[in-house]
């Protein structure tokens, strides 16, 4: 089963009409803040020789398959891109990113990633404690703030922030007065070509580049890691797009609006997806689907080899190598050619 | 509805086909839903003319 274009399209535009208007007020309010860009950052980086990349994303798997472990156990010497929800589960293992990657234009979630001075202000939500996105937020919340608030002090200035415009200001103060270095962008909105495009709209406003998101953070880490690192190849881990085998409805992250549109049985609204490469079922739902999808029309655009390496999820097709990990860390350990790895899946 | 959806593998057994069926106009009702904008993804996504970053062409000049 593939989402129609028809259904692609209904996504789109209401992921478009959700976050535009508060990408486009926190785009006005990051305005004191800007100071580098993506573009700054690619021209530094410019005299490097390419390398691959690590893009860590923050899916169940990354915590069920060891993926840090296994990382720091083999090694890897280029730069690791991290998605804003895997930060705490790095730090907690002994990793630093050397990028972390934020998009969300949630006004009150997405601080939490970097620790949150203000976490007792903020409204009653259950969101973290009800997903397998970091299981060390699901008990005593506001100790596994605190913890996250240190880590992110105390490792920060090792961190580049590549932070997009339609992020909550707090992200910018925050990581700003903890000590990262902040390299911002702007989301690809729409069709800068429309009439009153969102797109051109903010470009005008802030004159920063404006880049492919992919709808989600992890796969913006790996836009990022494809177009402004210009790495050799990008390996991806924890990005399922999807929940495990056994999981349950209640802990999917449309569950409360699937609700609504299956009052007498949520489950119906989402689907089971065989990985042919795992021999096992897991299941999705529509956001999630269409994160899928769109990497895969992504894939067959990227200069370089993608090696997903989760280990999990449904993201497998053509253009996509799914292998284990600890294969393309050797890979990338002893710099064979990338390209002749790769095999039509 | 069913023309929404493209199926791209064949399904050997008659119960699979009514599962997958079933699942197919269960998934198209959740795209028929006034809930579908609160479903959507973390940010919006466009791509266009093969490109992963735009520098803003006469914006610029």
């Amino acid at each position: 089963m593939t989402l129609s274009e028809e259904q692609f399209r209904l996504l789109s535009e209401a992921t478009l009409r959700k976050t535009a208007a508060r990408g486009l007020e926190h785009a006005r309010a990051n305005l004191p803040y800007l100071q580098k860009t993506i573009r700054d950052l690619q021209a530094e980086l410019a005299p490097a020789p390419r390398r691959p990349a690590l893009v860590i994303s923050a899916g169940p798997s990354l915590h069920k398959r060891n993926s840090i472990g296994k990382i720091k156990d083999r090694g890897f010497e280029g730069p690791i891109v991290c998605a804003d929800g895997a930060l705490g589960h790095c730090l907690r293992n002994g990793l630093i990113p050397e990028y972390v990657l934020t998009v969300d234009p949630d006004p009150h979630r997405i601080i939490r990633w970097f620790g949150d001075p203000r976490l007792t202000e903020r409204p009653a939500d259950d969101y973290f404690r009800r997903q397998d996105l970091d299981p060390a937020l699901h008990k005593d919340e506001e100790r596994k703030n605190e913890e996250m608030i240190a880590l992110v002090n105390r490792y920060a200035s090792r961190i580049k922030l590549i932070i997009a415009t339609s992020s909550s200001p707090e992200i910018a103060q925050r990581c700003r007065a903890a000590g990262m270095e902040l390299y911002w962008w702007n989301p690809l909105y729409d069709d800068y070509d429309r009439p009153d495009s969102v797109s051109r709209t903010v470009f005008r406003l802030n004159k920063v580049s404006c880049m492919v998101t992919g709808g989600n953070v992890g796969t913006s880490a790996w836009v990022f890691a494809q177009s402004i690192l210009r790495s050799a190849a990008v390996a991806v881990v924890g990005m399922d797009c999807s929940y495990p085998p056994g999981t349950k409805p209640e802990n999917t992250q449309y569950y409360e609006h699937l609700k609504e549109i299956f009052p007498d049985d949520p489950a119906r609204g989402l689907v089971n997806i065989y990985n042919p490469h795992l021999r096992e079922t897991w299941l999705t739902d529509p956001g999630y689907y269409w994160y899928a999808q769109i990497f895969l029309k992504l894939v067959q655009m990227a200069p370089a080899p993608t090696f997903n390496c989760t280990e999990g999820g449904i993201l497998f097709g053509p253009g996509i190598e799914f292998r284990p990990l600890v294969e393309i860390l050797s890979l990338f350990h002893d710099g064979r050619d990338y390209s002749a790895a790769t095999r039509t899946t | 509805m069913s023309k929404l959806l493209k199926g791209n593998y064949e399904i050997d057994r008659k119960e699979d086909n009514e599962t997958a069926a079933a699942a197919n106009n269960d998934f198209t009702k959740v795209f028929e839903s006034k809930a579908l904008e609160k479903l959507g993804g973390s940010i919006a996504f466009v791509v266009k003319a093969d490109q992963f970053v735009w520098d803003g062409d006469d914006d610029v000049k």
